[in-house]
């Protein structure tokens, strides 16, 4: 069940009233906790059933090791129960996500000995969401174990914990300490905040459908032919992927963050206009913002805290930024991204980044910021790209810039003029937005409660805008938000 | 407390932002502004089926795919049979649209018989997501005019997801604006365009496609590369088994028979048919329904000029197939005792013999109509002097105006009596030259002219053979002496 799917809105509504009219009462939390359970296993078995078994799985082992560890006193049994609960989600994305890769790398280093292991590969779908539920849930025992929290005792609150419909899929990956306390509270009716988080879903999907769909049309036509792309045509197609990425995953996060606060649960923050970052570590500190704090507290933290680690610096980077690009796809383009966003931090921030700073204001911040963007949006195609030679290709044509020959028509692709121009319009508007915002962050407010206008009345034109100006339909095949397959 | 008040005023108002968006969307569906109907035989064939005369009732309503439309023939069958035939089907419909189309047939028409084509009865079902499989499906759902029937079809057809695609015709074409706007502010300034009518004045559902036969080239593929086709790989779906029981319901509830016809496929296109017909043998012999299966006509399916020049999986019947199958059904309906029919052709309804008289197929079966406004000269007492074969016996020579007012030319037909061409390969070998007398209008003198006729194969029946030629408009005064020459 896709949340820009017509079933994702006739599911919200349905939960919506049974929520509020029925089940969100203060002598009901229980049960409420029970039919959020209920109604999140439904959104996840929607799409494939089978895999609701690795969800309670995941949920099983961490609720039994968390109150295990909090039980305890003995260091060396909190320890085991902390390994068991590692080794399980572990072992379930090394299974289900990574197994092939390592595989297919195995292979190859192997073929040069003469022999071959292909035989093992696995022929298994990758369960939607793994990489987002298993963290969710591990941070709950390694909160437990670091003392951050307190195991929780009842079962039907945690198993909702992890499965939390509006993010289970993609995000935010919350911390059991932030979200799991509100499973326990009766949550009254805010009206503003209900209308607030049914805006943020519609502007969500108008993002989604209206802006990120457009672009994916232009950024597939262009990786699938990289033989084609020229210099103009290769910058627009790496201009408009970073755009897609960052609206189609922020748009997933808007509609989680808003389904959720219609339900008065209060979501993290996953984006802060990345697209406006000063340096690398501003960057890494706006993007993704639950995977990087989550990378930052469980392993950039214990790894600086060994003995010597913080001597150890740059190597503790490199594998922080190593996991994040794993993270996030099991190929080794991704985990080359990862370290070059790693190289970057390292390089650049304390280097070129450092001695910007020193320029007068506001002309160090735009310097800033379009040096950091210029790199970003390079190492993206790495991200795009489904091999280094298809990468290698769009790289190369950046620089292809012989303007005698070049076909203005050519570097629509296959968009048509109107198109063409509107997809420009549309991410030069979001981005002077967020400029507007960043600038002056009390703006904030008076974008989301509509610019002014009555908010029903916005609401209104993005539906409408959603229905006649969308890219959905019969010819566009692929609409899954991009952050699913991780 | 829980505030239920301020609960229910929320969801009030997301019901009333909901139902702006509904009605805006339906004032644009009713402008028109984002349709693109046009010249397309599906819509054609519902356009036809509203509009048929009242005095025709529909006799034979057949169901089924493209295999349908291109392999059955209409108007003969109607010929053949005395019945209306009407041949309801749509590109790569399954039987769950052709159960739905029936439901909206019923309200228009009482069939005796429905005649349910099987190739749509695959191992495909509705709501899966092959985009052309689905584009077909919209088709044949936009088609469709009656909403009562189409709202409770669409749970049926459609996912959830795609339920306002099929019922907008502005959620399935808002991409008119990026790709056609210039057809969009025509339908806004001039207004929706409507369904162009067929061509044909009586339109029967047939949609003609595949004028030539399996060539060489193709037959070599076969050699090479086998059969295309696997019967151990068919199967009926679940859901094609369930609509036929229904489609059988509705015919019990509705009170006319219901009967299946396999159209075939060449031979070579086909291995292990005989899984197949294990297939679907499995589900219509329990719903005791008449099968007619051609695929298991060893003289069919072993003539190449017979089907579409492909060895692609969806091999259809070619224009000469397509009356060859319907000459099959013809007889097949005829010979089966069990059906008593009201039989409009063959109990001499005149209005029916009015519509069909210059229709495919009818002067096989029929005599030309005594009192036909169109009929310039007739001759029924033939016999010739210098005929060169003395078995062949005519039954009829007829000279038509065209129906066409702008065309200034004449139909020439000779029904002759089946024959012997002695060690010729049959009728198709000779030309029938005709000398007929007619009027010179400048002159007022009678002149003689000889016409050529050639052997219309498709419109012939077992008992009749038909010449045919069109010839320049004159007044046609008499025929004077016919004879056959080898071609």
């Amino acid at each position: 069940m896709h949340f820009n799917s017509i079933t994702f809105g006739v599911f919200l509504t349905g939960v919506m009233l049974l929520f509020w009219f029925i089940f969100n009462h203060p002598r009901r939390i229980a049960l409420r906790n029970l039919f959020l359970l209920a109604v999140s296993y439904l959104f996840y078995g929607w799409w494939d059933w089978r895999f609701l078994i690795l969800i309670v799985a995941s949920s099983a082992i961490d609720f039994v090791a968390g109150n295990r560890i909090g039980a305890s006193t003995d260091r060396k049994k909190r320890l085991a129960w902390l390994w068991v609960s590692i080794a399980a989600n572990l072992g379930m994305l090394a299974v289900f996500k990574y197994f092939n890769f390592f595989l297919d790398s195995a292979d190859v280093l192997l073929g040069a000995m003469g022999s071959s292991v292909m035989d093992l590969r696995l022929d298994w779908i990758l369960p939607v969401g793994i990489s987002f539920y298993t963290f969710q849930t591990l941070s709950y025992s390694l909160d437990i174990y670091g003392g951050r929290m307190k195991p929780v005792k009842d079962p039907v609150a945690f198993f909702a914990f992890v499965a939390f419909f509006p993010q289970l899929v993609a995000g935010p990956i919350e911390r059991a300490r932030d979200l799991l306390p509100q499973f326990s509270k009766f949550h009254a009716f805010d009206s503003k905040a209900v209308k607030s988080g049914l805006m943020l879903v519609v502007w969500g999907i108008f993002k989604k459908v209206v802006i990120a769909d457009r672009l994916a049309l232009y950024v597939n036509d262009a990786y699938a032919n990289p033989d084609v792309l020229v210099g103009p045509s290769a910058m627009a197609a790496v201009v408009f992927f970073t755009f897609q990425l960052y609206i189609d995953f922020s748009s997933y996060s808007e509609i989680a963050i808003g389904s959720a606060r219609m339900m008065g649960f209060r979501l993290s923050t996953n984006f802060r206009r990345p697209l406006i970052a000063g340096s690398f570590q501003d960057l890494w500190a706006r993007w993704h913002i639950s995977l990087t704090t989550w990378f930052r507290d469980y392993v950039f933290r214990p790894l600086r805290n060994l003995p010597g680690g913080r001597n150890r610096r740059v190597m503790n980077v490199l594998i922080v930024f190593f996991l994040t690009g794993l993270w996030h796809g099991a190929d080794w383009t991704f985990v080359i991204w990862g370290v070059i966003n790693g190289l970057y931090l390292l390089l650049f921030d304390t280097t070129i980044i450092r001695y910007m700073r020193k320029i007068p204001a506001p002309f160090s911040r735009i310097m800033r910021t379009m040096f950091t963007t210029v790199f970003m949006v390079t190492a993206l195609i790495l991200f795009r790209a489904p091999d280094m030679a298809v990468a290698g290709e769009v790289f190369m044509a950046l620089f292809d810039w012989d303007l005698a020959q070049l076909d203005v028509n050519s570097v629509r692709l296959g968009m048509v003029e109107i198109e063409w121009w509107m997809s420009w319009m549309l991410i030069v508007g979001l981005y002077s937005m967020e400029c507007m915002v960043e600038a002056n962050p009390s703006l904030e407010s008076f974008f989301s409660q509509g610019i002014g206008l009555n908010r029903w009345l916005v609401t209104w034109v993005l539906a409408m805008a959603i229905i006649l100006l969308g890219s959905y339909g019969l010819n566009v095949l692929d609409q899954e938000f991009i952050y699913f397959q991780f | 407390m829980i505030e239920y008040q301020k609960i229910s005023k929320f969801f009030l108002q997301v019901a009333f932002g909901l139902s702006c968006i509904i009605a805006t969307i339906l004032w644009l569906d009713n402008r028109g502004v984002y349709d693109e109907k046009d010249a397309d035989h599906v819509e054609q064939r519902w356009e036809s089926l509203y509009n048929l005369p009242d005095s025709l009732e529909i006799d034979i309503l057949i169901l089924g795919n493209s295999h349908a439309f291109t392999g059955i023939v209409p108007k003969l069958l109607s010929a053949g049979t005395g019945m209306t035939s009407f041949v309801l089907a749509n590109n790569g419909t399954i039987l769950c649209d052709s159960y739905w189309s029936l439901r909206e047939a019923l309200e228009l028409c009482t069939p005796q018989l429905v005649l349910v084509e099987t190739t749509g009865m695959d191992m495909q079902e509705s709501k899966h997501d092959e985009s052309s499989f689905f584009v077909n499906q919209l088709r044949a759902f936009h088609a469709r005019r009656n909403w009562r029937l189409k709202l409770q079809s669409t749970t049926d057809l459609f996912n959830m997801d795609d339920w306002a695609t099929a019922l907008s015709p502005t959620v399935q074409n808002h991409h008119l604006f990026w790709t056609d706007p210039e057809r969009m502010q025509t339908n806004i300034y001039r207004g929706a365009p409507a369904c162009l009518p067929h061509n044909e004045k009586l339109y029967l559902g047939r949609y003609s496609r595949f004028s030539s036969g399996l060539n060489d080239s193709t037959l070599a593929v076969y050699e090479r590369q086998g059969a295309t086709l696997d019967g151990y790989d068919y199967g009926v779906s679940q859901e094609s088994a369930k609509y036929a029981q229904r489609i059988m319901e509705l015919g019990r509830e509705n009170g006319f028979e219901v009967a299946f016809v396999s159209t075939p496929m060449f031979k070579k296109h086909w291995k292990n048919v005989e899984q197949r017909n294990l297939s679907l043998a499995a589900v219509i012999d329990p719903l005791e329904a008449e099968w007619l299966n051609l695929q298991s006509d060893n003289l069919l399916v072993r003539r190449p000029a017979l089907y579409q020049n492909t060895t692609s999986r969806n091999q259809h019947l070619s224009v000469l197939g397509a009356f060859e199958v319907t000459h099959k059904l013809i007889r097949w309906i005829n010979e089966n005792e069990t059906w008593k029919f009201n039989r409009p052709g063959w109990n001499g309804d005149v209005l029916w013999h009015k519509l069909f008289s210059r229709e495919d197929g009818y002067l096989s079966f029929f005599p030309s109509l005594n009192n036909h406004p169109g009929t310039i000269f007739r001759s029924r007492k033939i016999a010739f002097r210098r005929n060169t074969l003395p078995d062949v016996k005519f039954s009829e020579i007829i000279f038509f105006k065209d129906e066409n007012p702008l065309r200034s030319s004449i139909d020439c037909f000779a029904k002759v009596y089946p024959t012997v061409f002695g060690n010729q390969k049959g009728p198709q070998s000779h030309v029938l030259r005709l000398n007929y007398s007619f009027l010179e209008q400048k002159t007022g003198e009678t002149k003689n002219k000889v016409a050529r006729l050639y052997f219309e194969r498709n419109a012939s029946s077992d008992s009749i053979w038909l010449y045919r030629s069109v010839l320049d408009k004159v007044k046609v005064t008499g025929v004077i002496n016919a004879d056959f020459r080898a071609q």
